[in-house]
């Protein structure tokens, strides 16, 4: 298979996935025992019948589910995620402003937790059995061992309160204004802007909720890692590099670490969802306005346009994530293509 | 108009962070200059913002019209004025706010009001009784939560510009109480009306457009103005400079605080400079601090136990004799150490309003044997099961409802009633409340205008907390007839002896028993003065001052 | 949690197992026994288990009996843990909330377990359409991160204990059915059993003598390093308030109400460090197990 075409099989099966991640959402979303009128309206409007009808009417509500699917699925296409009963905001607004928040909290977790977790993997596999083997080990399992909720608290107990490196909850200081809007991403933003103080409040703000997300990943990126790395210091290249009197260092970091690597990259796209599953916790702890706080109130107020949006959007941009990651890994490695 | 407000913004916005950036360069003296250079009569000290930390999620939209739950009440304070108002610590008496003096017919069903001359909106447009009639009609007409707070009034009328009348569908002496409240603040007419607003009827069906103008922006004569609104983020209120009540901080930043023990964190490092919305844990645990002060308030409402009446429910719960038994065996004292400076008024009339019962007279006291007297006279010598209701997210004044259920769970099992607990979130939790699919349940209600007839309503013998939740409607109930005498009452002493004896027969009764009356607390740092706490607007951020 | 279970499992499934998993089996439990860190695991988890069992004997008070002189007081004596804000022991209330905690954890992935390896077992033998269409599914399940799915389930369902994990179960069962359908592939293209087909073998008799086998190893290498983040997956639904309700003691509501209250430490530590030494010793023997199962790891040895 042609590398297009491998790329093109991938996007056409994306189309049957996005339905079904629609109509998942879809079904589970209308098993939410809430009464739309009620809470929509509250108590005064939804006893004036003319009122309640209004409603209904305005919201399909009346039709039958497959008519409220398909008027959604068509909704979607146009970018309309319908409207949060909770807030009164267009769903693809809210997500607007909360997204960005959460891809940034993400995306800075997963870089810390790629920066430790694969030199760790590393050592440890090159001091296999060894004492840092062992010892990055523990400290790892202990790490994906701790509840984020629980951990999330002690953090701010220890970071802010008691020590004061942190700062407040929150993604600024509450004094400072947001940058002006281009990414929604504050560290981006302010840099754009030529903000050097909001640069550094945002990146001060990032770091201590960040970090507590990275720990739970820590553990699986240096398992992995040390896995893959085990794997290719065994292989016959390797152990010919050996052979051919290379230094280990050059054999490590030449021959074996290259081809380590590739599963790594693809537990990334994997510990993507781990990482917005976190983040349901860590943005209330820290008073992060991101989505996943987002999609907890939704569910516990029943809103359900919003569960139902807020699921699909972020099970889109997973299933995106982790096709770019596949893709790109066909690229460096010929044979998923070939193989499967 | 809305440039204008924006453009206030923007001022707010550019000031703030070149004020960073000299802060960090240790100019500290130029930060007076840059601060006077931008807004003329400012001084150094007050270019802080006052933060206010607070959970922020309930705020669907700062609409006058429309606002309800919590955190609006502090907003509306600041952005609006409403005809007539209570002093910041009484809750008894009806001060003049944009009403300079009002006239009560006899029969008290005609209310007319002059209105204090030369008050400005902040758009720099005079406020007239157009402005009233307009922002009442539109109160009524968008059919919203708050609009029942227009259901006594039969008629709003001009007299002249400087006059309006209210008339009323029946006598009421408390009318003025209600008038108190933030959802009767003074719109101004022309900018709404630009923004889509309308006081026609049909205002609820979709004709009024001004709703999300209104959440992100104000359009009242209060001394601040609203410039911003973001959603689980911040609400940001700047220095109205053409209003007549003064201020004594220009900026205030509500942040939001979605967590309340980091809340008290941020208290107590300074990030927060008021923290609102804490529990009773957190509040006892900053008494600790030097730093802290806290200014509380009794709540204008209660926590209670109801009990159904409808047998098919719950047969044993139903029985008015296993009612009164369960009355004697709740442990008041101990849900009373719940909350420092709780109080526990015996009825449904809290103290601080007019005919409240005095605590610790009538009413119940613990009893476990009489209770389980009462239980074997019943028939329920060994104790019966139900399940009772609670929602698990409300706080109200520190205490949690579902507190209270385990609590009470503790205290029937010692009489012998099996209780299973149904503790569920808020938005789970009520609409089955408000069906009345309960068997026992622990509900809280307080009101937000200074009178007893919003509690009255729901919960006397003809209310509809009694007739839709617990399926019991007594029109007979002597207490119906006193209760509607003392509202034709003018006379407060007189008006207070009806109300305490209405309450002395419904104690008798009827399905439900008070179980505490909550204080609201604002701790906050102690280089602020002026924080006054008050039950119906929270507290008023003009007043707010910082000290030296 | 499960994107990482996905991975994992994508890994067992994609070894190949040899037919002899009896050998293998012994010498893992040596390769276990030989390592200080799984015994360390499995003598907390035995220690787990009796809490559990004598949990009325352990425990000072009964977990739901409230002394209100005693409310919010510090770990003494009377109370080693301390009290919460009802004035109970919190002891007690860890030591009972095992009950809770734990078996919920456990039967999170039994269940999972249970109804995957059906689902993929039927997938990887039947072939064709079911087996395109379950893989289908499986990829659309997988395709949410797993708390917000649960999230969405459990409210779904109504707060309780049993819905939450039934929300984890629904979450879960992919990753187990796709690991069964690989394994399922894998023994099928084998020669005896290709020859006990054309013998006219029936499938459950199949099904039993030579692909149970060959899952057990890969299923257990999986559970055991799931059932840590089971236990976390439902403590932190509970945590959120979609799990258990008021009274009971369960460790993740535990440290929620802890967390309102952070001058009163041992309220969240207790329960919170209940939760991690669980999942830490559930971990910790799974990492071993892994590691016995690995044929890389061991013939580097």
């Amino acid at each position: 298979m042609s590398l297009q075409r491998y790329i093109v099989r991938r996007i056409a099966l994306l189309a049957p996935m996005l339905i079904g991640i629609t109509l998942l959402a879809f079904v589970v979303s209308h098993f939410v025992p809430s009464d739309p009128v009620a809470t929509g309206l509250g108590e005064r409007a939804a006893s004036d019948p003319e009122i309640v009808a209004a409603f209904r009417a305005r919201w399909g509500l009346d039709d039958p589910l497959p008519t409220q699917y398909l008027r959604y699925l068509g909704g979607l296409l146009r970018g309309d995620l319908g409207v949060s009963i909770s807030s009164h905001r267009a769903v693809a607004d809210d997500l607007r402003q909360y997204l960005p928040a959460t891809i940034e909290l993400a995306t800075t977790a997963m870089l810390i937790s790629v920066a430790l977790g694969i030199p760790l993997g590393v050592i440890a596999a090159v001091r296999r059995e060894g004492v840092a083997d062992r010892a990055i080990r523990v400290v790892s399992l202990a790490g994906a061992s701790i509840p984020v909720f629980w951990l999330a608290l002690l953090a701010m107990l220890l970071f802010y309160s008691r020590l004061g490196w942190a700062p407040a909850p929150g993604r600024l200081d509450a004094a400072m204004s947001p940058p002006p809007t281009v990414t929604g991403f504050y560290t981006v933003d302010s840099l754009l802007a030529g903000e050097w103080d909001r640069f550094a409040n945002a990146l001060h703000h990032l770091a201590l909720p960040a970090c507590t997300l990275a720990i739970y990943q820590l553990a699986y990126i240096v398992r992995v890692t040390r896995s893959s790395m085990v794997e290719a210091i065994g292989q016959d290249y390797v152990r010919t590099a050996r052979a051919k009197g290379l230094r280990e260092r050059v054999v490590v970091s030449r021959h074996a670490f290259r081809n380590a690597l590739i599963p790594v990259v693809i537990y990334l796209g994997l510990g993507f969802g781990g990482l917005l599953s976190g983040t349901v916790i860590t943005e209330t702890i820290f008073a992060w306005p991101g989505v996943g706080r987002y999609a907890f109130r939704a569910s516990s107020t029943l809103d359900f346009p919003a569960i139902m949006s807020v699921t699909v959007v972020i099970a889109v941009m997973y299933v995106l994530v982790n096709l770019v990651v596949d893709v790109g890994q066909a690229l460096i490695d010929p044979r998923i293509r070939f193989g499967s | 108009m809305s440039e204008r407000i924006s453009s206030a913004g923007a001022v707010v916005r550019a000031r703030l962070s070149r004020r960073q950036a000299l802060k960090a360069a240790g100019a500290v003296a130029v930060v007076a200059a840059v601060g006077s250079a931008s807004r003329p009569g400012a001084v150094a000290q007050q270019a802080k913002p006052l933060i206010v930390g607070r959970n922020i999620d309930d705020v669907i939209t700062l609409d006058p019209g429309i606002a309800g739950e919590e955190t609006y009440t502090v907003v509306l304070r600041g952005c609006y004025d409403t005809l007539v108002t209570t002093p910041a610590d009484s809750t008894k008496q009806i001060v003049p706010m944009l009403a300079e003096s009002w006239q009560v017919s006899d029969d008290l069903t005609t209310y007319t009001f002059k209105l204090k001359p030369d008050v400005k909106f902040s758009s720099g447009n005079p406020l007239s009784a157009d402005d009233v009639k307009f922002s009442y009609d539109r109160l009524k007409n968008l059919v919203s939560q708050a609009s029942y707070l227009m259901d006594p009034v039969k008629a709003v009328d001009i007299v002249d510009p400087a006059t309006v009348r209210i008339t009323l569908n029946n006598p009421d002496a408390t009318f003025l109480g209600s008038l108190c409240s933030a959802n009767f603040g003074v719109l101004d007419r022309k900018v709404v009306t630009e923004h889509g607003g309308t006081d026609q009827l049909g205002a609820g069906k979709g004709t009024d457009g001004a709703t999300d103008w209104l959440t992100q922006n104000s359009a009242g004569s209060g001394p601040y103005v609203l410039t911003g609104y973001t959603p689980k983020d911040r609400i940001t209120m700047s220095r109205n400079a053409s209003s007549w009540r003064g201020v004594g901080i220009d900026d205030v930043i509500l942040q939001s605080a979605p967590d309340s023990s980091a809340l008290q964190q941020m208290l107590e490092k300074g990030d927060a400079e008021i923290a609102w919305g804490l529990l009773t844990e957190q509040l006892d645990a900053l008494k600790q601090n030097p730093d802290i002060e806290t200014a509380s308030t009794p709540m204008l409402g209660f926590m209670a136990v109801g009990f159904t009446c409808d047998p098919t429910r719950n047969k044993a719960i139903a029985d008015p004799k296993v009612q009164l038994a369960l009355k004697y065996a709740v442990d008041y004292d101990g849900i009373r150490s719940l909350r420092d400076g709780a109080l526990t008024p015996p009825s449904i009339i809290p103290v601080g309003l007019n005919g409240a019962l005095e605590p610790g007279k009538d009413g119940y006291t613990h009893d476990p044997d009489k209770a389980k007297a009462l239980l074997a006279e019943a028939g329920y010598a060994n104790g019966f099961k139900t399940m009772m209701s609670a929602s698990s997210t409300e706080i109200i004044g520190g205490v949690q409802d579902s507190l209270l259920a385990e609590k009470l769970q503790s205290d029937f099992g010692e009489v012998g009633v099996d209780v299973e607990l149904d503790v569920q979130d808020e938005e789970i939790f009520r609409p089955k409340y408000r069906a009345g699919e309960i068997e026992t349940v622990v509900g809280a209600y307080y009101v937000g205008t200074p009178t007893p007839y919003d509690l009255i309503d729901a919960w006397g013998p003809t209310g509809a907390v009694c007739v839709n939740r617990f399926k019991w409607h007594a029109p007979n109930h002597p207490a119906t007839a006193l209760f509607a005498e003392a509202r034709k009452t003018a006379d407060p002493a007189k008006q207070a002896a009806l109300l305490q004896q209405a309450q002395r027969d419904l104690l008798k009764d009827c399905p439900f028993q008070v179980l505490i009356q909550p204080v609201f607390s604002y701790p906050y740092r102690n280089d602020l003065t002026g924080v006054v706490a008050n039950p119906t607007w929270n507290f008023d951020v003009s007043t707010i001052k910082r000290k030296g | 949690m499960s994107a990482t279970l996905a991975g994992l499992g994508a890994q067992a499934a994609g070894g190949v197992f040899p037919r002899r998993a009896r050998r293998r089996w012994a010498g893992g439990i040596a390769f276990l026994l030989a390592r200080p860190l799984a015994i360390v695991g499995v003598t907390v988890l035995l220690a787990w288990l009796g809490v559990m069992i004598f949990a009325p004997v352990i425990a000072p008070a009964p977990p739901l009996k409230q002394d209100f002189s005693a409310r919010f007081a510090p770990p003494s004596r009377a109370h080693p843990f301390g009290t919460d804000k009802l004035g109970r022991d919190q002891l007690a209330r860890v030591v009972y909330g095992a009950r809770i905690s734990i078996p919920v954890g456990v039967m999170v992935i039994g269940l999972a377990g249970v109804a995957g390896v059906a689902i993929g077992a039927a997938a990887g033998f039947r072939g064709g359409l079911v087996d395109e269409s379950v893989m289908r599914v499986t990829d659309v399940f997988l395709a949410f991160p797993p708390i917000i799915l649960a999230l969405a389930i459990a409210a779904a369902l109504g707060p309780d204990l049993r819905n939450a994990m039934l929300a984890l179960v629904a979450v879960w069962w992919p990753t187990y059915a796709r690991m069964m359908r690989g394994v399922t592939l894998s023994v099928r293209q084998q020669e005896y059993v290709q020859a006990a087909v054309a013998a006219g073998a029936g499938t459950p008799r199949l099904l039993l003598r030579t692909i149970l086998p060959n899952a057990f190893m890969p299923l257990l290498v999986l559970a055991t390093v799931d059932i840590g983040s089971g236990i976390t997956a439902a403590a932190a639904l509970s945590y959120l308030g979609l799990g258990v309700r008021p009274p009971a003691p369960e460790w993740g509501a535990m440290v929620a109400d802890g967390a309102q209250a952070p001058n009163q430490w041992w309220l969240a530590a207790f329960p919170g460090l209940a939760i991690f030494s669980v999942v830490m010793a559930f971990n910790l023997a799974g990492d071993a197990v892994q590691d016995a199962l690995d044929p890389r790891l061991r013939g580097g040895r």
